[in-house]
């Protein structure tokens, strides 16, 4: 008997035992990423927005994918501007690889990997965007400081919206933060919707960007909402407003030309008064395989000797010899976007095809490849030229302030860096389509490898027959390559997503 | 009768004189005597039954031992029946013990217990220390490899220390892991091999830091009624590893050393200086380029240098290895300490390491048993650059094959020679790269568990046993600036470490009660919980102006390209249950159940329940055929169960940030956080339900045994990482979508063939699986890729209807020929081809080669996979010879991109000498072309890697005792060992056996720039005093 209850004893004790491991159990599976934040903790502080908000611009410019992979970069490490010009009759390829020469030739699919990297970049970085403007609304800090980045975010949404609806026409319209997934199957919106939810965020950046908090380099600025306001107008077709909005940019004051074509990429003069929004890359802070890839990809190959030269450049992206050959001998601008020689420190000097050399600051920077320069989106000549081009569809032909816009651009490019040369004359006495055209040549020359010709061309209606009159080499230009194809890869998850004509 | 009575008392009396405490006890002598031989059987354990008295018989056999009056002695040896004799009036006894054929009463362990052979219902292997060829292997995986039916072992690299893959019954998952769970003494070891990313090429194999030595037995449970206990990780197979224990009745020290010498199995033919000069100028001439001027003169460059000559090398392997066994009374214990090194067949690798152990056990009380068991480890693995590719970042093994080989090894200087000469200048020396570039793995592993085992009643037992594995692993990589890797770079050095543990506490009550000789139930019931963790720390840098301090100062280099530091961790609880239950010996039941908690999983989906059942019906137990039992057993077997696969990277349910930085203006950086991943609360488990039946058929007192089983594994709820809209902001996230079968059979047959004076086993197995994906990512359609490679991405891919590992390309059609219309042939719209160029097929017949026109070319697991293990012993002699193989599998050889370029920029296969001439109209080689078109993946690259393999011969031979008992020794034994002596495969490649991949689950099958296998020869001798 005693026995039995000496077990009946034990077993109680080891009852107890067995409870209290049930018990310590309770919390044991709750995860806690230490090296992770969750977003179910995050966004309460003005801190927690500022980190938000800073994310966005790391995905405008190096984006946060694995060195080496294919789509290493966010929107402006180098598609935003390579596209421009290799979809036209400015650049070719010599790289072989097919996704860049299929571009380069008119010949793409709906399968080329870097339309797809570009879609989901732009998309990547609308999330980041929505994030904050989503989250905003639970926010608890100085309400000044909450409007002005919600400003900011909804600036480079408008941004991105206005590069994806100018590429791919009607796209998913993300205007919400990714909680569920299902709720991203969405279908294309119409295009004038994403152009209206551009213009209202534009609008309200324009309102609502301080100019006293979070100012300073890469940051958007009341007059750069202005600005893009401007070329978003002028690309819709509504050419008074465009011209409203630009000549609020010219009339602000702040802004001016460089006497010297020269004098806008030099690393001193980054972000400074040409500059209205620029997206910000360093070299020097980001030690290594960050800056924007302008040196890598259109540097020669080939000149490093020595410890002299550029080094890792490639010169994929190459200027045609049309381009190089449209332009006025003495123009500044060609000598600066071309170079066509190198002399090393010992006199000698070799001589090659034309690259495109003008983003490279050889005194600042004398080995190239790693650079602190950034990638400009919106500058002074550009408003001045979008001025003039709105003032032409509004009256039907320029008037005096439209010669006087494009004027200033011609008189800087023929200034060589000591006296204005006899080049180049003021323009006057144009039809309207002569002064059309006036105006795309004058973009072409000003803005090469700058993000704008593709979309020139577009806007104008005039991709395919420029292409084809420039005599590109295989390139073979169809009307419906105004607009990319939405990338396969997105088609087949999401059932909704119609393709473009043509196909 | 008064004789017996007399002859009694005389021996009482002799007893007592030698007991002279106790008049109880009587003095018992006699020989162990093998009934098949007559030979006597040193080594044999005598046992006072119920008592810890014992001995061993000596080296003739011979005993003697004080035993209690009226006593029983049991008496065992390895490999026959035991005997029980009940202690009469003599003094002296004859025992002759009978061998138990295939010892189907061995006890074999099945997790959370053990139990006899003859009592299992489901499928389990179990292989024991000396099936598994030890001697010259570094790690258990290698012992395993064509033991067990349905177990298929791939050696992923020929690199000293690098690991497996290994494949249960198929494969199971797409995203989650693939590898069984490993348990070691009771602890579920994570097989993930921990790494930072600091070295290229084949990783630390993380079951290296266990020493073979050490090894009693591995048992591999196979289908779901026996995997169940292990729930959630049961998916892919149990690994079940016991260490030996002590033994207080059995004192020994065994010494082995053994030495061997590694070599290349195989070399791979190439051109000498001057036919690649010759094939350069040709395919200058016809891609209507210049000549090189390298190529100047064919004649005069003559053989050149053979670079696998210069980078291969005969390699020694050596072992070491001391262990010592005894006790006293209640408590045991075995020290083993093992010091293993071998170098690499490839200049400039090698792997070293040492392990020391100790087991001990204690009977502290008569209710209470406490027992540690400690491994501890370190290893050094120095790595060359192999299974890479592309570029700067190649294997050496392809800049061997692809060096021209008219260039030397070093320059007039004295310096390496830089880089290949030839157009493809991204081709550094090999012979430089394999002996200054440093990649050195450093691992210190403690595996430590204790044990305390209470018996509460007599039938009831409670053990509590607490693991940990605890890991750090050093990375560090080094390319001094001068070579052709670091051109980039500038010279480049990373470290990376991580720290890893993970403990368990699992706590058990076992009960097992024998009722009326006709009911015995075995039961157990468990609490167990483990959590599992790492933090790492990554740095790396690059631009050295100096060479000499590499990793041990990465502040040296001028550009800080990383500096990363990740900490992760999981958690599981777990409640167990399992019943065996044996109804008259004749009808067998084990139901079985684990619920496993995972923190990896979203709220509400974190607990899953994994039970199983099965049956089995001992149908020669029954009477009717019972008198012919001697002659026939027969068991049949039938379960079912549901098991878990949780091997997922932790977080994935959680929405998480990342970090992110930008820059504003030159002076400015600006951290910030982005999204990551969305939240995901419906992640949960993979489920695998498999059934099992199968057979145990044994012949003439089990001399011819047959083991077979037929299964089918139905996997639901994939784990994938699901592409999603890129609208979302995200690409991909996890999610439970898809399924997945696996279909086989396996056989296995066991016979002893003589047992006179030449004994003769015969082991056979072999077995089949047949997977296919069902569903994939709902209605996509859409396949997942697997890893780029050589600029194919679509090699590979996991699609919906078909197997995994499929490999798809497209069919080469011969070469066009000189009477053909180049412009009806369908071609690649980026290519215009000319005479001598490969042909592919147009299946669609819609004029033009493209992706659609590709088919399946083969897929990269095996049909069948087989092992032969025939064993002769005579007298002291025994030779073992094994052979092991693979049946219908495809490799995709990507090496023969750049073996038959016939572009003249890099040095080719003799191939090259059938190219196509216009005088040489073949169609198997296209001609020489020094701008070819893109790489195309077709049936010439794709080949046949089925292969037997003679994995290992053994000669061995025990020195009679007559001779070693002179200097105090129990067994001498000496043996030479032959590991992979012949290769029976039409692969081209260094290895049939590759994988290019290894931690990439869906990208098997792919040899590019591989270390190759190596054969060795070992002696070695074995001390036992």
């Amino acid at each position: 008997m005693k026995n039995i209850a000496t077990k009946l004893k034990k077993i109680k004790y080891f009852s107890i035992f067995v409870a209290f491991l049930f018990i310590t159990a309770c919390d044991f599976l709750e995860e806690e990423p230490l090296s992770y934040i969750m977003s179910e903790n995050y966004y309460q502080t003005e801190d927690d927005f500022v980190a938000a908000t800073n994310a966005i611009y790391d995905y405008l410019s190096v984006g946060t994918d694995y060195l080496w992979n294919p789509s290493f970069g966010g929107i402006f490490f180098n598609d935003y501007w390579v596209f421009q010009d290799i979809l036209s009759d400015n650049c070719y390829e010599s790289i072989t690889s097919l996704e860049y020469t299929t571009l380069s030739e008119f010949k793409f699919t709906s399968n080329n990997e870097r339309i797809e990297y570009y879609w989901q970049d732009l998309y990547k970085t609308i999330n980041a965007c929505n994030t904050v403007i989503d989250r905003m609304v639970d926010a608890d800090f100085d309400e000044n400081k909450q409007l002005h980045l919600l400003a900011e975010a909804r600036f480079i949404r408008a941004m991105m919206n206005f590069e994806l609806v100018k590429l791919f026409g009607d796209a998913p319209l993300m205007l919400n933060e990714t909680i569920s997934i299902e709720d991203t199957y969405v279908a294309r919106s119409d295009k004038e919707l994403i152009y209206e939810t551009i213009i209202t965020d534009l609008q309200f950046a324009e309102t609502n960007l301080s100019t006293t908090y979070r100012v300073g380099n890469g940051r958007p600025t009341p007059y750069a909402a202005t600005s893009l306001l401007a070329k978003v107008y002028l690309t819709r077709g509504d050419y008074s407003l465009s011209a409203q909005k630009a000549k609020e940019v010219i009339d602000f004051g702040n802004y001016d030309l460089w006497a010297d074509f020269g004098d806008i990429f030099k690393i001193a003069n980054m972000n400074s008064h040409e500059v209205i929004f620029a997206v910000n890359f360093s070299g020097t802070l980001s030690q290594g395989f960050k800056p924007n890839q302008y040196h890598v990809r259109l540097l020669p190959n080939g000149l490093d000797q020595n410890g002299e030269g550029p080094e890792n450049g490639f010169g994929w992206e190459r200027p045609t010899d049309e381009l190089f050959n449209s332009f006025d001998p003495l123009d500044r601008r060609k000598e600066i976007t071309f170079i066509t020689s190198y002399t090393y420190s010992d006199g000698t000097t070799v001589n090659f095809e034309p690259h495109i050399g003008k983003f490279w600051d050889q005194e600042a920077e004398p080995r190239g490849n790693s650079t602190d320069s950034d990638v400009i989106y919106l500058r002074y000549a550009d408003i001045l030229l979008i001025y003039a081009e709105a003032l032409n569809e509004v009256n039907n032909g320029p008037n005096s302030e439209a010669y006087n816009a494009i004027n200033q651009v011609r008189k800087r490019a023929r200034f060589n860096g000591t006296v204005e040369l006899d080049i180049l004359p003021d323009l006057l006495g144009l039809s309207y389509e002569q002064f059309r055209d006036a105006i795309l040549l004058e973009r072409r020359h000003e803005f090469v490898m700058e993000g704008q010709r593709y979309n020139d061309l577009v806007r104008m209606g005039k991709l395919v027959e420029t292409v084809v009159a420039s005599g590109k080499p295989n390139a073979t230009p169809k009307e419906h390559h105004n607009l990319l194809p939405i990338p396969q890869r997105e088609r087949n998850v999401n059932k909704k997503l119609t393709q473009n004509t043509g196909y | 009768m008064k004789r017996i009575f007399f002859l009694g008392f005389i021996s009482l009396f002799f007893t007592g004189q030698i007991v002279a405490q106790d008049k109880n006890f009587t003095t018992v002598q006699g020989t162990v005597i093998s009934e098949s031989d007559g030979l006597p059987l040193p080594g044999a354990n005598i046992q006072v039954k119920n008592t810890s008295i014992g001995t061993v018989t000596d080296l003739n056999g011979k005993f003697k031992l004080d035993a209690p009056l009226n006593s029983s002695l049991i008496v065992s040896f390895i490999g026959y029946n035991q005997r029980e004799i009940k202690l009469g009036k003599e003094t002296n006894y004859n025992i002759l013990l009978t061998e138990s054929a295939l010892q189907m009463d061995e006890v074999v362990v099945i997790g959370y217990g053990s139990i006899k052979k003859s009592d299992l219902t489901g499928s389990v292997s179990s292989i024991k220390a000396d099936e598994m060829h030890i001697e010259s292997i570094a790690s258990i995986d290698q012992g395993i490899q064509g033991k067990a039916a349905g177990v298929v072992v791939t050696q992923n690299s020929g690199q000293p220390g690098s690991g497996t893959s290994i494949r249960i019954r198929g494969t199971t998952s797409i995203w989650g892991t693939n590898e069984p769970l490993y348990v070691i003494d009771g602890i579920p070891i994570s097989n993930e091999g921990l790494t930072t990313g600091a070295i290229k090429g084949p990783t630390l194999n993380p079951l290296s830091s266990i020493n073979p030595n050490d090894i009693e037995s591995i048992e591999i449970l196979k289908d779901a009624s026996a995997t169940a206990i292990y729930g959630a990780r049961g998916a892919n197979g149990v690994v079940l590893v016991t260490t030996k224990r002590g033994d207080a009745n059995n004192a020994k020290i065994t010494f082995d050393y053994s030495r061997g010498i590694q070599s290349v199995n195989n070399k791979i033919s190439m051109l000498n200086a001057e036919q690649l000069a010759i094939l350069g100028n040709e395919a200058c001439d016809n891609a209507n380029v210049d000549r090189r001027l390298i190529y100047a003169s064919p004649t005069n460059l003559g053989e050149g240098t053979d670079w696998q000559d210069e980078i291969f090398r005969p390699a020694p392997v050596s072992n070491y290895q001391l262990s010592a066994i005894g006790g006293k009374e209640r408590s045991s214990y075995l020290i083993s300490v093992n010091y293993f090194s071998q170098d690499g067949v490839i200049i400039g690798s090698d792997f070293k390491k040492g392990n020391l152990r100790l087991n001990y056990d204690n009977q502290i009380r008569d209710r209470i048993k406490v027992g540690i068991g400690i491994n501890l480890n370190r290893s050094v693995l120095n790595g060359t650059v192999t299974d890479d590719e592309g570029g700067m970042s190649s294997s050496v093994t392809s800049w061997a094959l692809e060096f021209n080989p008219g260039l030397p090894v070093y320059d007039e200087n004295g310096d390496y020679t830089y880089e290949n000469n030839t157009s493809s200048p991204s081709v550094g020396n090999p012979v430089a790269d394999a002996k200054e570039v440093e990649q050195v793995t450093t691992s210190s592993r403690i595996l430590s568990n204790l044990y305390m085992q209470t018996k509460i009643l007599d039938n009831l037992y409670f053990k509590s046993s607490f693991g940990i594995d605890a890991q750090y692993i050093k990375e560090q990589s080094f390319y001094p600036n001068y070579l052709k890797r670091a051109e980039a770079s500038g010279g480049q050095a990373a470290s990376g470490n991580i720290n890893g543990l993970n403990w368990l506490t699992e706590n058990t009550l076992n009960y097992n009660k024998q009722l009326n000789d006709k009911h015995r139930l075995d039961a157990v019931v468990g609490f167990t919980m483990q959590e599992i963790k790492s933090d790492m720390l990554y740095s790396a840098s690059s631009k050295f102006t100096d060479n000499r301090l590499g990793y041990n100062s990465i502040q040296s280099g001028e550009l800080k390209t990383l500096m990363l530091t990740e900490a992760k961790g999981s958690q599981m609880i777990s409640y167990l249950a399992r019943i065996n239950y044996n109804y008259n010996e004749k009808y067998l039941l084990t139901v079985s159940g684990r619920v496993d908690g995972s923190s990896k999983f979203g709220d509400g989906n974190e607990y899953g329940f994994f039970p199983s059942f099965a049956l089995a019906w001992r149908v020669s137990e029954e009477t009717f055929l019972k008198n012919i039992e001697r002659f026939f057993v027969l068991k049949l077997r039938g379960g079912y169960g549901v098991v878990g696969n949780e091997g997922i990277f932790p977080y994935g349910s959680l929405g998480l940030l990342e970090s992110t930085e930008a820059y504003f203006g030159e002076n400015e950086i600006a951290k910030g956080s982005g999204p990551l991943s969305p939240e995901n609360q419906n992640l949960k488990w993979e489920t695998t339900s498999q059934y099992n039946i199968g057979f145990d058929l044994g012949f003439f007192n089990n001399r011819i045994m047959i083991v077979s089983d037929f299964y089918s594994k139905y996997t639901t709820d994939l784990l994938l990482y699901t592409p999603v809209p890129y609208a979302s902001g995200y690409e991909n996230v996890m999610t439970n979508i898809g399924n997945m079968t696996n279909k086989g059979f396996e056989f296995s047959l066991n016979t002893v063939n003589t047992v006179k004076v030449v004994k003769w086993n015969t082991s056979f197995n072999i077995a089949y699986n047949k997977n296919e994906v069902t569903k994939l990512t709902g209605e996509l359609g859409e396949g997942i890729p697997g890893e780029p490679i050589t600029g194919i991405t679509l090699w590979t891919e996991v699609r919906e209807g078909y197997p995994i590992n499929t490999i798809f390309g497209y069919q080469s059609d011969g070469i066009i020929q000189l009477n053909e219309d180049l412009s009806t042939i369908p071609y690649f719209s980026s290519y215009s081809p000319s005479y001598g160029d490969r042909k592919y097929i147009d299946q669609n017949q819609d004029g033009l080669i493209d992706e659609n026109d590709m088919v399946v070319l083969g897929n990269a697991h095996p049909d069948f996979t087989f092992g032969l293990t025939n064993t002769v012993s005579y007298k002291g002699f025994v030779l073992s010879v094994y052979l092991q193989g693979a049946y219908g599998n495809s490799v995709a050889n990507f090496n023969r991109f750049s073996l038959e370029s016939f572009d003249g920029n890099r040095n080719n296969s003799t191939a090259a000498l059938e190219r196509w001439t216009p005088d040489n109209p073949t169609n198997q080689y296209p001609r020489a072309n020094a701008t070819p078109m893109n790489n195309v993946l077709s049936d010439v690259q794709v080949e046949d890697a089925s292969y037997l393999r003679v994995k290992d011969i053994t000669l061995s031979y025990n020195l009679p005792s007559s001779l070693i008992s002179r200097i105090k020794l129990q067994n001498l034994r000496i043996y030479v060992n032959f590991k992979n002596m012949y290769t029976f495969t039409d692969y081209t490649g260094y290895n049939p056996e590759v994988n290019r991949f290894t931690s990439n689950a869906i990208s098997l099958g792919a040899d590019y720039g591989s270390y190759p296998s190596v054969r060795t020869i070992t002696t070695g001798l074995s001390l036992t005093f």
